[in-house]
């Protein structure tokens, strides 16, 4: 229940009465707490943007019923009361306590009252606000962290100043096919692709709302085209072309393993629909993935690992975080060189992100692999890179961080993490304001904010977008009833 | 003997007793023949009290009706709730179509028969294991839409019919197109053009506009969507057969009636009798002993009831797969898997000790796989089968449960505590959720707790990789892991005494040492003194000793199969029950 705030005056007495025991018969009795209280999600001490969505909590305290008392530096201030430890923000009143409120803070206080009427006070709980303002849209792929077996995946977009959210792609409608990854070029929604596996397979390529399905496979690849990276330009994607096992684990540690056999790196010219091999000069075998460009589009970042055999230990395959230099007007690529050697320190990389300055790239670090998504002890390291100093960053948890991406503006980190359960991912919002001034992240609120606790699927590969995505899940489905256009292939 | 009078219309008597038969052979047959069904369907299912449960039936039309077919599935778990439930829905199908033949054709001699084929075809539908309630309830929704158009025919009640199509569609899913063929067969008769072609009009603004703007469904979930599938029946076609008896249902009963004018009393209850005797016929001929069998196990089994499914198996001998691996797993429950399993019959080798995964089988059939897991200790791959199995198809009692059991072995309690939630939510399973969600605030009532707690015990003591396709494997390398999981070892004698391995089986028997074991089971005895009798002395057994009984019995068994033929041995002629029960028998007979 919400009393809002017409007039702070009324709200200021309304809390007062509250405070005396007004509202409630009983002995009325206040006591200080000397903590803050907890709430779910834990939202105290985070930065957040100041177009971000309302911060809904629920109070994970004793009582009957709880009141708040929102206070923002720019003078706003509104009451609400909760039945059931819920608190949501009015998006109105929301958005007023925000406005004008940049590096400001808002503070809440909490009141909890038990079934005598005693109440409890807690230390307020504060959010800080940055001046930097957040993409306003999210993706994600919504499927359950599962196996083998999948059924509903589906690609959702969801602003990121509200809660309204709806389907890009939803695989009810493309023969429950299982829907990939997907990568956008430079957070542009208008410029998408994603991989579809099975009956209607291919990867499909969004601009505006016209989508396309193209085959990359060519006879010269022996395996498909897997993790993308669109050339800042739009006019290329480096995939990764690999071959992928997966496998279980039988200690309650662990799950799954997610393992390459081999892979290689091609680059797909998108307006001539063209797919060319990036050349090894190597005479030593590697595994190469997790392809990377870096704002002007001039280095290529990838991983990199031995190539193993069937029996090769998946404990033993690391991955080095690798760049070549790309020359767009040849097509050529320069030497690899290492850029960060995680052998050397018995680890391994993947995900490399470079910031949109440049300067930053923001990488998985594990024990072994190039599937942290299921690795417990993955984390994320931020590495400097004219520096070439990498860093844990303090975003971590005890559990797996992954799939991070960088918001356009390069002030914001959205990554996925494990830290409520261990087994779903939830999106992580962090405030980048330089290497050494990263906010505490904060989880996407949602208008339930239990919804996280209950729910059972996991958020997969969140991104940033500037904007909508303008094609929708009939879109794909039409795309999905023409034949793809098969790739051809092309050796510079 | 019903003794029929002659009466110029037919009567009221006679209705209530095609009702009453309905009833009574509904009732009786799902109550005493097949309530093995009730078992199977209510454990296929989860009804979750939730807005996101019921809003996932939102979101297609026909949604609706298996959401309330659900909800009535939960009645059974009691099978005379069950047959109520079954038995009211096809009473009241008879019902309503009696009602459409008085309307479309008063005194009709056929009207009786044509309304107890009605009930009774859909009646033999559902003894098929997955036809389900809501498919029945899609049937008697459309019969009441369809009374409702043809009672009123003025301009107002047509308008209203109209503009209903679409709700009506967003609630039934396919039923519509069934209501939709109805409606047109009876309008042709009624030279009502224009009605029809309006409706026609409506419904195809109702499913562009549901595909194009509403609903995010394909067109076959749009047109076909709640009908089961026609792969469970074993005549694909059957489903359609049925959707085209009720579509010209109207035709029946309007070119029916023009054959005899005058309704005949006799003719009328003899030929509906005659349906209900056809349909017992089948009902009874269909019926099959071994299909109860194994569910009557399944129920057991899913109780834990381990001695019910021994003493079952081993009293009705079920040659059936699932039957077997059953037993299996019980004997392997009970610690009892290498004493007493050549006591019933095993006719599969290993694959009625373990299931392979294999993504070609559905869930529905593989998920049973789990429960080899999780006998055994290994925890993980049992809670992934579980997970594989509510990806696929939902929450359901079973995989839920082991999702819970197996995230609280694992330590795994927030994880838990999301499926303990979701239990709390049914109305059969809250007070589990209770003992559950008792154990998350007090792990110690996991350590004490009998099932949980050997499984701890029993798990993998570092980590290896799971091979999916070959469970053999997994028995070795959780043998490896800890040496100590008896359990493994069982199964891993099991195994080799299935494929006939007797010098395996004697190889492996110093592991018995490394766990608490300190005698030999019965059978491994048996296998030990058939090398012996065929290959040479046994190995080095330090402490473990073979009884002096089995020396016996297998004295008596060389001396009784000396003198008589192979076949004689496999026919059983001639050998003592409690022989027949050995693996000299299973290695002579297989």
């Amino acid at each position: 229940m919400i009393k809002k705030n017409a007039d702070p005056v009324i709200m200021i007495l309304i809390f007062g009465l509250f405070l005396s025991g007004g509202c409630k018969s009983g002995n009325g009795n206040l006591s200080e707490i000397d903590r803050e209280p907890v709430i779910e999600p834990d939202y105290s001490g985070v930065t957040i943007p100041p177009n971000i969505a309302p911060m809904n909590f629920s109070i994970k305290e004793e009582g009957k019923s709880f009141l708040a008392e929102v206070l923002s530096s720019n003078g706003q201030r509104i009451l609400i009361k909760s039945g059931n430890g819920i608190i949501r923000f009015p998006m109105r009143s929301w958005k007023k306590l925000l406005e004008g409120n940049q590096g400001g803070a808002i503070n809440i206080h909490l009141i909890s009252i038990d079934n005598k009427g005693a109440r409890k006070k807690y230390k307020p709980v504060g959010f800080f606000l940055a001046d930097d303002p957040v993409d306003p849209w999210i993706s994600y792929r919504l499927l359950y962290p599962g196996y083998e077996s999948y059924l509903e995946i589906v690609i959702r977009q969801r602003r990121a100043e509200s809660f309204r959210e709806c389907s890009v792609i939803d695989n009810h409608l493309l023969k429950t096919n299982c829907i990939n990854c997907h990568s956008f070029c430079q957070n542009d929604p208008d410029k998408f692709l994603v991989h579809i596996r099975g009956s209607v397979g291919g990867t499909y390529f969004s601009e505006g709302s016209k989508v396309v399905r193209r085959d990359l496979k060519t006879p010269e690849m022996k395996y498909g085209a897997v993790y993308p990276a669109w050339h800042p330009g739009g006019k290329f994607v480096a995939f990764s072309s690999n071959s992928i096992v997966q496998s279980f684990h039988a200690s309650q540690e662990y799950n799954i393993e997610v393992t390459d056999l081999a892979s290689s790196l091609v680059v797909y010219d998108v307006e001539r629909n063209i797919m060319s091999p990036v050349p090894e000069e190597d005479t030593v075998k590697y595994m190469e993935t997790f392809p990377e460009w870096s704002p002007e589009g001039n280095w290529l970042y990838y991983c990199r690992a031995l190539e193993t055999d069937d029996s090769s230990d998946f404990r033993s395959i690391k991955y080095d975080l690798v760049r070549k230099a790309f020359h767009q007007e040849t097509f050529s690529f320069g030497k690899a060189e290492i850029v960060f050697d995680a052998l050397s320190i018995d680890k391994s990389v993947s995900f490399p992100r470079v910031s949109p300055d440049g300067r930053y790239l923001v990488f998985t670090l594990h024990n072994n692999g190039n599937f942290s998504i299921w690795h417990k002890e993955a984390d994320l390291y931020l590495l400097d890179i004219s520096a070439g100093k990498a860093e844990r960053m303090s975003v971590n948890s005890d559990e797996t961080e992954s799939y991070h991406s960088w918001s356009s503006n390069g002030k914001w980190l959205l990554f996925s993490s494990k830290r409520t359960d261990g087994l779903t991912a939830r999106p992580y919002i962090a405030y980048f304001g330089s290497g050494d001034k990263v906010g505490k992240p904060f989880v996407l609120p949602q208008k339930n904010p239990e919804l996280y606790l209950r729910m059972v699927k996991t958020f997969n590969k969140p991104e940033f977008m500037t904007g909508r995505i303008p094609a929708g899940p009939r879109d794909f489905e039409r795309a999905s009833k023409k034949e793809a256009e098969k790739a051809g292939w092309r050796i510079y | 003997m019903i003794k029929i009078s002659d009466q110029p219309v037919e009567g009221k008597t006679d209705r209530y007793l095609l009702l009453i038969l309905v009833f009574a052979l509904s009732g009786i047959y799902f109550l005493l023949f097949v309530n093995y069904i009730f078992f199977y369907q209510e454990n296929r299912m989860l009804f979750i009290y939730s807005w996101e449960y019921s809003g996932r039936f939102f979101s297609k039309p026909g949604g609706l009706l298996e959401y309330a077919g659900n909800f009535l599935t939960q009645g059974y778990i009691n099978n005379i709730y069950g047959s109520v439930i079954v038995a009211i829905v096809l009473t009241a199908v008879a019902a309503v179509f009696l009602k459409i033949n008085k309307k479309l054709s008063p005194g009709n001699s056929f009207s009786l028969m044509l309304a107890s084929v009605a009930s009774c075809v859909l009646l033999l539908m559902h003894t098929n294991i997955n036809y389900r309630i809501h498919n029945n309830l899609g049937f008697l929704i459309t019969g009441i839409w369809f009374l409702i158009t043809i009672s009123n025919e003025n301009k107002i009640s047509r308008i209203i019919i109209l503009s209903f199509f679409p709700v009506f569609f967003f609630v039934t899913g396919t039923y519509a197109w069934l209501y939709l063929g109805m409606a047109t067969i009876y309008n042709i008769f009624r030279k009502n053009l224009i009605f029809t072609v309006l409706l026609w009009i409506v419904a195809a603004f109702t499913i562009l506009i549901s595909k194009m703007l509403i609903f995010l469904q394909p067109w076959t979930g749009l047109i076909s969507y709640p009908l089961p599938a026609a792969g469970y029946f074993s005549r694909p076609s059957s489903v359609w057969i049925i959707l085209l008896f009720f579509v010209f249902y109207p035709a029946f009963i309007i070119l029916s009636g023009k054959l005899k004018m005058s309704y005949n009393r006799n003719l009328s209850v003899y030929s509906f009798l005659a349906v209900f005797i056809l349909t017992t016929f089948i009902l009874l001929k269909n019926y099959s002993r071994d299909t109860s069998q194994v569910f009557r196990l399944e129920k057991m089994f899913f109780a834990r009831d381990w001695d019910g499914v021994i003493n079952y198996q081993e009293t009705y001998r079920n040659r059936n797969l699932v039957a077997q691996y059953y037993y299996n797993t019980a004997l392997a429950e009970r610690g009892m898997l290498c004493d007493r399993m050549f006591s019933a019959p095993q006719d599969y080798g290993t694959m009625s000790v373990m299931i392979p995964w294999s993504s070609q089988i559905s869930m529905n059939r593989l998920f049973r796989g789990v429960y080899f897991y999780y006998t055994i200790g290994l925890v993980n791959e049992a809670h992934r089968w579980a997970f594989e199995s509510m990806v696929t198809e939902g929450f359901h009692p079973e995989n839920i449960k082991l999702l819970i059991k197996t995230n609280l072995i694992n330590g795994h309690y927030k994880i838990a505590e999301k499926y303990i939630t979701v239990l709390k939510k049914t109305l059969h399973y809250k007070r589990l959720a209770g003992k559950f969600e008792s154990m998350l605030s007090n792990p110690e009532l996991i350590r004490s707790d009998p099932e949980l707690s050997e499984r701890a015990k029993l798990k993998p003591q570092d980590n290896f990789v799971i091979t999916i396709r070959n469970p053999e494997t997994n028995i070795n390398s959780l043998l490896q892991s800890n040496p100590g999981n008896i359990r493994a070892l069982e199964y891993k004698l099991a195994c080799l005494m299935l494929d006939k391995k007797s010098d395996e089986v004697v190889n492996n028997l110093s592991n018995l040492l490394d766990t608490d074991n300190q005698r030999i089971p019965r059978h491994i005895e048996e296998a030990a003194l058939f090398y012996q009798f065929a290959s040479g002395p046994l190995p080095d057994l330090a402490l473990l000793r073979i009884s002096g009984e089995t020396i016996s019995r297998f004295s008596d068994y060389i001396k009784l199969t000396k003198n008589i033929s192979r076949d004689q041995i496999r026919q059983g002629s001639g050998i003592r029950e409690d022989l027949k029960k050995t693996y000299w028998y299973y290695l002579d007979t297989r």
